[in-house]
């Protein structure tokens, strides 16, 4: 390509060297070009051809795990369990008949609900938004545990079961004349709307005989179940298993982790532990960096107010997805968006409680027979709160996201309010408070154990008569027999000594009329005093309000914990004791991050010999023939106890003849601790309008009592002041050596 | 007496022909194909720029070259005042002014003021006695006269530009040679000026984070405001994945990434390149790559070939425009140069810079065709 024209002009001559580099030039820069596109082409083709799959990079955020609720042996009483969702994002699908055709085979969705799901895919795939929402096919798609309480499910040989894609429920199929459960042997009852079906009442399944639904005469389809939840003996499949083996072939499919929280043991825990559910807007506005929607809040209980430590943190992370939505797990990943910056969610941390699952049950069990009980164990030197049970109680399950209509309205027409926790409502203490009146005499000077006073059965006083419970009286008493026979009288004439301010002070002083800082909510009771009577009664403060208030009755309130509280305070010498329920926090393997026992006060200043006073007078409470609780002498085991009945006589119109009998009665209460010579814990029940307390609440006090020391629940207990078996004993009295 | 020398010479003007109909054909085929990923219809409305920028070409091949020489000054004061006009009352769109819309047509100054400045630097260094070497005192004109509309065009803000015709400008002072110290000299005062617009805010943020970006692609992928994902920020990697993921064969015709493509940024002007790299891979780029080294040393052909001054930096300086643009465009969308708002000649889709193109081939074919001779 050397040409050159004749006709040159000379001075032209001096660009060729330049136009020689600027050649040069070019073709070089174009070399580095090509050696780039080289590069990227040739040399990282398969990366890129992994990394171009990328169609979206996402920061997801890992919402955190919640942290366990766990009793003082590491029992789990609040936990989470995972499930599955599984959803379509009407973008990536494909095919929706072919996806819902075997999404319903595979998760068991009826007709209507394919509908349903059809019905919004279409509406929403052709908008720009909506078409990468994600519709709901099925929640609470089982993992490993049991949806309901979370123990592991285990595999048995697969089930056949039956199921009706009209309206979704499953049956087993029985031969005809089959009367008995096949799983635990049973007798079937049959279904009250005469459709042939049948159900075992131990085990809640249901069974057919045919083909058929017995609600729409459906064909069934068969399906299997091959795992099963040990506890509640409820039938699962592993669908996620299958369904995750499935989703490559399923366009626009996804599985979604969600974590349901659960309480393995139900009613047991329930006021003390609470529940989860979803936040609200509300929450979500005043907490922005800590919430988001669908995330769960504890609403009550411990759940509740240990909400921080339970959370955790939420994190963050990078994914990859591909074209058709899915993620994408990326080998060798560019160094550029290896270095995106993540951050790792910090589990919420497991709270550890004092109560102990047995010493629930023993509760549990104790109050059965009861319409409406409260009842608490302390220990009486730290104060940790050994159990508190409340009757009738409530499923945390329930409630926890998971309320059917039907649950919810039975538990609003109960008429013995399983929601309140009674152990932590304040009653009137009746004659339980009269160890507090009792010490405040003692203290003050102004009887001593011998100090007689007579009792005809009534006391006169401020224009009224008050009256003994035992109408013909007890003659005359000192201290001691006073407060085994729970004379009114006697306390009477104390409290007309002693005045409403020292009693009031008194009160006080053990701890009533303010909240113990329990870690649930709980009432603070009332110590009524003047100046309350002045500003709440009609009439303003009368002297016989002094009266009824030594002997616990009208105006004066406590719950049972702060009457535990209180004796605990006198039996165990007489030092301030805060009542805990939260032993500490620790983390997932357990290493303690933060203790948060609390520690017992200072002395209250009493003088022991006044403690040793009362405390036997409530030995004599039970051991005495005369003693209001001597029917719950224990053979095994010497205890303290006073007994209380609180007038609470209410008539309410509307309501269930039974009801209303009930409402008629006193509430019962006894409060004790044991053993009795080295005190270790203080009891106390309230059963509410239950009657007299001795006879209804003394014996669910001793049972428990006796059930907590045979069963080795009680801390700290040293070898030799362990009661032994009356078998053992020579001396069949119950004295201890 | 006049000696027929009938001589057997190559036209190569006459040949580069057919590549540069080549290079146009692959463009509105790769254009109809980025249509498909995109659901536009843009290559239908490059055929008609294509059309439209023919008959330019063909016009300004067959104008005698002096009267370019002779408007080169008007028509650089005109695009100034056009560039100072869109400063002021040019249409925004995304933060920068780059329009100026004038009965009813859009113009773009700044795809002008590239070969008016070509054609300008012509005219200036026509006119002065070309010494053995250039130093400041006689480069000091033509040097101001490029900066000042360059200015402008930063001011917009468009530092793609800008750079280009600051390459374009350097290549044809260099052509004319200048001697080592001036250019030392020279390189020190770039080295001085840029740190101070960088600091001072002539260069702004968002160019400035382009070059962060580029130095440090982990930089931005993240927005601590909306707490998201910058898709912005990964733009130049999403095209350099495309690119990569063409591999040596590429993928085919219609058979790239959708998905990707479609929401990649500028996919039909500056990141043209990813959809035809990723269907054709690297056997396409190097044909590409080929018919357009053809077009540039054709162009230095004529430079070499030319008979007079003004049309030897004219054939240098267009050349050198479309020479540099495209390498910055590869560069920027291969990833070894930052993101500035450069399109593809030919390939990336857009009436302005494609009449621009055409002006200046029809202004090399002029060249070719007459040697340059005034």
């Amino acid at each position: 390509m050397r040409t050159r024209s004749p006709m040159f002009l000379g001075n032209l001559m001096e660009y060729q060297s330049q136009n020689r580099w600027f050649v040069v030039i070019m073709i070089l820069v174009m070399g580095v070009i090509m050696g780039r596109l080289f590069q990227l082409q040739v040399l990282g083709g398969k990366k890129y051809e992994k990394l171009a799959e990328i169609n979206q990079v996402r920061r997801t955020r890992i919402p955190p795990r919640r942290g366990e609720i766990l009793d003082r042996k590491g029992r789990p009483l609040a936990l989470n369990i995972d499930l599955y969702r599984a959803v379509i994002v009407p973008h990536y699908v494909t095919d929706v008949d072919a996806v819902l055709q075997r999404l319903s085979m595979l998760l068991l969705l009826t007709d209507e609900e394919v509908e349903a799901i059809k019905t919004r895919y279409e509406d929403y795939k052709d908008d720009k938004k909506k078409q990468f929402r994600e519709i709901v096919v099925k929640r609470y798609i089982n993992g490993a545990s049991c949806p309901k309480d979370g123990t592991p499910l285990v595999e048995t040989t697969p089930t056949p079961y039956a199921w009706c894609k009209t309206c979704g429920e499953q049956f087993i199929e029985l031969p005809a004349g089959q009367s008995q459960c096949p799983f635990d042997g049973t007798d079937l009852k049959p279904a009250p709307d005469n459709s042939g079906m049948t159900t075992c009442p131990r085990c809640n399944r249901q069974f057919v005989q045919g083909h058929q639904c017995p609600h729409d005469h459906t064909p069934l389809v068969p399906t299997e179940h091959n795992l099963r939840c040990p506890r509640c003996q409820t039938d699962y499949s592993d669908t996620s298993a299958v369904v995750m083996a499935q989703l490559h072939e399923m366009d626009g499919v996804f599985l979604r982790e969600e974590t349901e929280r659960a309480y393995p043991h139900g009613d047991l825990f329930a006021h003390v532990v609470g529940y989860v559910n979803e936040v609200n807007r509300e929450e979500l506005t005043t907490h922005p960096d800590v919430y988001r929607p669908g995330d769960y809040t504890g609403r009550r209980g411990i759940e509740k107010t240990m909400e921080d430590v339970l959370r955790g943190k939420a994190g963050e992370e990078v994914t990859f997805r591909d074209r058709r939505g899915r993620s994408m797990k990326l080998l060798e990943e560019e160094p550029t968006l290896a270095n995106l910056k993540y951050d790792p969610a910090v589990p919420g941390n497991n709270v550890v409680l004092t109560l102990d699952v047995e010493v629930q049950r023993i509760l549990q069990d104790a109050t059965r027979n009861q319409h409406s009980v409260g009842i608490v164990v302390i220990d009486v030197d730290n104060g940790e709160v050994l159990g508190m049970y409340s009757s009738p109680s409530f499923d945390p399950n329930d409630w926890a996201g998971r309320l059917t209509a039907r649950r919810k309205k039975e538990y609003d027409d109960n008429p013995f309010y399983p929601m309140i926790n009674k152990a932590a409502t304040a009653f009137p203490p009746a004659s339980t408070f009269k160890i507090v009146t009792a010490l405040a005499a003692l203290n003050e000077g102004i009887i001593t154990v011998e100090t007689k006073i007579n009792c005809p059965g009534h006391y006169d006083y401020s224009g009224h008569r008050f009256g003994c419970y035992n109408r013909y009286g007890h003659g005359d008493l000192e201290l001691e027999r006073a407060l085994a026979v729970s004379c009114d009288v006697f306390f009477y004439r104390l409290g007309e000594w002693l005045g409403m301010d020292r009693l009031e002070q008194y009160s006080k002083l053990l701890g009533l009329g303010r909240r113990t800082g329990i870690e649930i909510g709980e009432d603070a009771g009332l110590v009524p005093s003047r100046e309350w009577h002045e500003r709440q009664s009609k009439g303003g403060f009368q002297p016989g309000f002094t009266l009824s208030t030594a002997v616990g009755q009208k105006d004066i309130r406590a719950t049972p914990l702060q009457m535990a509280l209180v004796l605990a305070q006198m039996v165990n010498g007489g030092h301030i004791i805060h009542p805990f329920l939260v032993d500490s926090i620790q983390d997932e393997e357990g290493h303690v991050v933060r203790s948060l026992r609390k520690e017992p006060g200072e002395n209250l200043g009493f003088p022991d010999r006044y403690l040793k006073i009362i405390d036997q007078a409530l030995v004599d409470v039970v051991e005495s023939d005369e003693g209001t609780a001597h029917n719950t002498k224990l053979e095994s085991i010497r205890f303290g106890a006073k007994t209380g009945t609180a007038e609470a006589r209410q008539v309410k119109k509307g309501v269930d003849p039974y009801v209303a009998r009930w409402l008629a009665e006193d509430h019962a209460w006894t409060i004790a601790f044991a053993p009795a010579q080295k005190p270790r814990i203080a009891v106390a029940a309230i059963v509410e309008h239950g009657g007299y307390g001795g006879s209804i609440a003394g014996p669910i006090v001793s049972k428990v009592i006796y059930k907590l020391f045979s069963a080795g629940l009680v801390p700290n207990i040293e070898e030799n002041e362990i009661w032994s078996p009356a078998s053992e004993r020579e001396d069949s009295t119950g004295i201890l050596p | 007496m006049v000696t027929r020398i009938r001589e057997r010479r190559f036209n190569w003007n006459l040949a580069v022909i057919p590549v540069i109909f080549l290079i146009a054909v692959i463009s509105l085929i790769n254009l109809r194909n980025a249509d498909f990923y995109s659901g536009d219809i843009f290559h239908q409305k490059q055929i008609i720029w294509y059309l439209l920028g023919i008959i330019v070409a063909i016009v300004v091949a067959v104008v005698d070259l002096k009267l370019f020489e002779r408007l080169a000054w008007p028509i650089y004061i005109a695009v100034a005042i056009l560039l100072l006009l869109t400063l002021l009352v040019g249409k925004e769109v995304n933060n920068s002014r780059r329009w100026l819309e004038l009965g009813g047509v859009n113009i773009q100054a700044s795809e002008l003021l590239k070969v008016s400045v070509v054609l300008l630097l012509g005219n200036i260094f026509k006119n002065i006695r070309k010494p053995e070497y250039h130093t400041i005192k006689t480069l000091w004109k033509p040097i101001v006269s490029v900066l000042i509309p360059a200015t402008l065009v930063l001011l917009e803000p468009d530092l793609g530009t800008t750079l280009l015709v600051l390459f374009t400008s350097a290549t044809v002072i260099l052509y004319e040679g200048v001697r080592f110290r001036s250019v030392a000299l020279l390189l020190g005062i770039i080295l001085l000026v840029v740190p101070l617009s960088w600091q001072f805010g002539i260069i702004k943020e968002y160019q400035k984070n382009r070059v962060r970006l580029w130095l440090d692609p982990d930089q931005f992928k993240w927005d601590e405001k909306s707490k998201k994902l910058l898709d912005k920020t990964l733009q130049p990697e999403q095209a350099r994945w495309a690119i990569g993921a063409g591999g040596f064969l590429g993928k085919g015709s219609f058979q790239a990434s959708k998905t990707r493509l479609k929401y990649l940024p500028e996919m039909q002007t500056d990141f043209i390149l990813a959809t035809y790299a990723e269907e054709h891979g690297f056997l396409g780029c190097t044909v590409l790559g080929t018919l357009f080294m053809i077009l540039f040393l054709w162009g230095a052909y004529v430079a070499r070939t030319a008979r007079d001054r003004f049309g030897v930096l004219v054939a240098v300086g267009i050349t050198a425009y479309m020479f540099w643009q495209s390498v910055m465009n590869i560069g920027m969308v291969t990833g070894m140069f930052p993101v500035v708002g450069i399109t593809l000649p030919f390939l990336s889709y857009g009436g302005s810079s494609l009449l621009s193109v055409m002006v200046g081939l029809g202004l090399l074919m002029n060249i070719g065709l007459h040697r340059g001779r005034v």
